[in-house]
């Protein structure tokens, strides 16, 4: 499964980058993992902790193809486009 | 504990003829406090008080309320804006305008809970007004004059630490979507209240107070207004939008579907990169905010590079990174720096003038409008340097800028061709950066707001950024209700005078509480009476629509919304299914369906039976 993953904002300055690509070999792969598998690969534990939390707190939003995810159980398919932000309001 | 006196609210209206050049001053009537709390809920009472139906809005008999809430300059976070009131020139509907600044606050210093104006001064007129004087001065020698001469120099001749509201060289000459500008960059932008200040031969009316209201219980609301504060400082939206505003949520909203690019036509806009946050973060330079906010949400941007380099203004927020942005295919953002600025200087509102020129845009691609009739002009998709130039000709109704100058509504119908296909509002407002096909209580409220397609008549969070709650912003169902949830709640805010970008930040028990201890009157500390209060505002200001002759004929959309797909993920497929939609907001407001008009019942229930009366009497209330 490949799934694109796109950095915004001060995630992206934390994470050093604005987007990667990811191949994963697991089934079943939710949102949580991105957070405490995947993430942790490419930028270490601690960022990915924060990040997850954050997330959880809703310091950090995650949309999925233009759809925003707030289950962090949700599945994710092959080909899927997130987006990872601070939280921003609009006017 | 009940009581007489107003505590917390300043405690008086003025009122000002400016065709006598008489005013009178007033006891703020407890009545008009218990039902209405203040600011819109004031300006929505007053006005179908005392504007008679049919008017036009640009003659002396129009209205032009200034009301700010009972929170407003006593220590409250974010609660001093000041709202204006009126019949639009550019929907013919009740309109309700509203800006921050420091103008509510210093409102509340000199003594008024609102300041009325009517008639037409004979000449060029400001006012001057220093708690309990007032005086008619003369406004030629800054007649013709941008926003910021003309408050320079009334700021001199006046008081240097006056506040005031200005309009531009576009109000004076009436176009129709005139803004009232204040402090330099903040704008009561939408619904032409700057025209109808115009044809009123009022350029400014400036204040400085020097009185404080007295608080009913001040040791309990200053604990919770630290509570306001710790509540802010707990809540992450707040970090973010003293980092960036709503600029902020430019690339995120635009990958939620809105954004929209091209006049609505919603094909993937080149570039969009550009509008990353961390992009425009780079531009930020100085911050600043209204009076006693502790958001903070100004950002000045300065442009460094380029045919615009060396302006620093107040950055284009969400809606004006749009207007002179996406909509128009635009990147260059130190070109929407300066169309933005422009604005101001011209006092413009910035999404409707953006709308217009969108408009322009379309129809010279589809060669329905020539370059001739543009005076010369070639307006290409992503190129501002024309849009800059028909900002120009807007604010001085200069060749084609004079149809233009009339909104897209009513230039549709005078260039005809089949323009009006390509002319997108609501009411004869332009719409703002939601597409209505992403989110379909974000689209109904567009379509049913009583000042027409206004965003912040009713911005539906739980479709995005679903906090708190979340919905599917595709589905139909239910959407309805949710919508007028929304809509109740945000008048209810806007009754107490509070912005609506903290809104998420302040639990309607703790605004409650502070409005009683701000003026301990009982009944505001049940929140379900304060809701009432929302939901009467709403009724309140669609009975003064329906007198005015809309009907459920008016709550639509443009047929782009209703019959093309959106092209662009995630939206893509989707339209906007108006009937059902309506049918199901009816059905939630307990309004008759088939007119959209509120029924004897709803009114009554909400104590408005003087205004059931009066419908019946003009034949317009639903059997």
């Amino acid at each position: 499964m490949r799934i694109f993953i796109e950095f915004v904002w001060t995630v992206a300055e934390k994470i050093g980058r604005r987007y990667i690509w990811i191949d994963l070999d697991e089934k079943d792969v939710k949102v949580q993992d991105i957070f405490q598998k995947t993430l942790p690969r490419i930028v270490g534990k601690e960022v990915g902790e924060i990040l997850y939390n954050m997330y959880l707190n809703e310091e950090v939003i995650v949309v999925i193809n233009g759809v925003v995810a707030k289950d962090p159980t949700k599945k994710l398919n092959d080909g899927d486009r997130i987006l990872i932000q601070p939280l921003a309001s609009g006017g | 504990m009940s009581t007489s006196k107003l505590y917390g609210y300043a405690g008086k209206i003025l009122w000002v003829n400016l065709t006598t050049k008489s005013c009178k001053v007033i006891d703020t009537p407890i009545d008009l406090v218990k039902n209405f709390v203040g600011a819109r809920g004031f300006g929505a009472k007053i006005l179908w008080d005392n504007v008679k139906p049919g008017i036009d809005p640009l003659t002396p008999e129009n209205l032009l309320i200034f009301s700010i809430g009972p929170l407003a300059g006593i220590g409250a976070h974010s609660a001093s804006r000041f709202f204006v009131i009126f019949k639009s020139p550019l929907t013919y509907t009740y309109f309700r305008s509203v800006s921050g600044g420091n103008f509510g606050a210093e409102m509340k210093f000199a003594g008024y809970d609102a300041i009325v104006v009517e008639g037409r001064a004979e000449k060029p007129t400001y006012l001057w007004i220093y708690d309990d004087i007032v005086e008619f001065r003369d406004a030629s020698h800054v007649w013709s004059s941008i926003t910021t001469h003309a408050s320079e120099i009334l700021l001199k001749e006046t008081d240097r630490d006056a506040k005031l509201v200005v309009i531009g060289p576009a109000g004076e000459r009436l176009v129709k979507f005139a803004s009232i500008q204040t402090g330099e960059t903040r704008s009561a932008g939408r619904g032409g209240g700057g025209a109808v200040m115009g044809s009123k031969n009022l350029k400014a009316i400036v204040v400085r107070g020097s009185k404080k209201p007295e608080l009913f219980d001040e040791e309990e609301f200053e604990k919770l207004v630290e509570q306001q504060l710790d509540l802010y400082h707990k809540n992450p939206s707040f970090h973010a939008f003293r980092s960036l505003g709503t600029d902020g949520s430019v690339y995120l909203f635009y990958t939620l579907g809105h954004f929209p690019t091209y006049n609505f036509k919603q094909v993937e806009l080149e570039n969009v990169d550009m509008f990353r946050p961390e992009i425009l973060a780079r531009y930020v330079v100085k911050t600043d905010s209204c009076y006693n906010c502790a958001m903070e949400c100004w950002h000045y941007f300065k442009t460094s590079k380029g045919p615009f380099t060396g302006i620093i203004w107040d950055k284009p927020e969400y809606e004006t990174m749009w207007s002179f942005g996406g909509n128009l295919g635009a990147s260059n953002l130190e070109a929407i720096m300066y169309a933005n600025m422009l604005c101001d200087l011209y006092g413009l509102d910035t999404i409707s003038a953006g709308s217009v020129i969108a408009f322009v845009y379309e129809l010279y691609e589809k060669g329905i409008l020539t370059k001739s009739e543009l005076d010369g002009v070639e307006p290409r998709w992503g190129d501002l340097e024309p849009a800059l130039e028909l900002i120009r000709k807007i604010a001085l109704r200069e060749g084609v800028g004079n149809i233009l100058a009339e909104g897209v509504k009513r230039a549709a119908e005078v260039i005809g061709r089949g323009s009006e296909r390509f002319s997108i509002h609501v009411k004869g407002l332009e719409l703002p950066a939601y597409d209505p096909r992403s989110g379909k209580a974000h689209g109904l409220n567009l379509a049913t707001a009583n000042i027409g397609a206004s965003h912040m008549y009713g911005w539906v969070y739980y479709e995005f950024p679903g906090s708190p709650g979340n919905v599917d912003p595709f589905a139909v169902e239910g959407k309805g209700a949710i919508c007028r949830k929304v809509q109740d709640e945000f008048a209810t805010y806007e009754a107490l005078g509070f912005c609506l970008f903290p809104r998420s930040m302040i639990p309607l028990d703790l605004a409650s509480k502070m409005l009683y201890a701000a003026t301990g009157i009982e009944e505001f500390k049940n929140i379900q009476y304060l809701l009432l209060v929302g939901e009467r505002i709403i009724n309140l200001e669609r009975a003064f629509n329906v007198r005015e002759g809309f009907s459920r004929k008016d709550d639509t959309l443009p047929e782009r919304f209703l019959r093309e797909p959106v092209p662009r993920p995630p939206s893509k497929g989707q339209i906007f299914e108006l009937d059902k939609l309506l049918d199901d907001y009816y059905t939630a407001r307990e309004w008759d369906i088939k007119t959209g008009i509120p029924t004897r019942k709803k009114l009554e229930e909400l104590g408005l039976k003087d205004v059931a009366d009066e419908l019946e009497k003009l034949g317009m209330l639903p059997r």
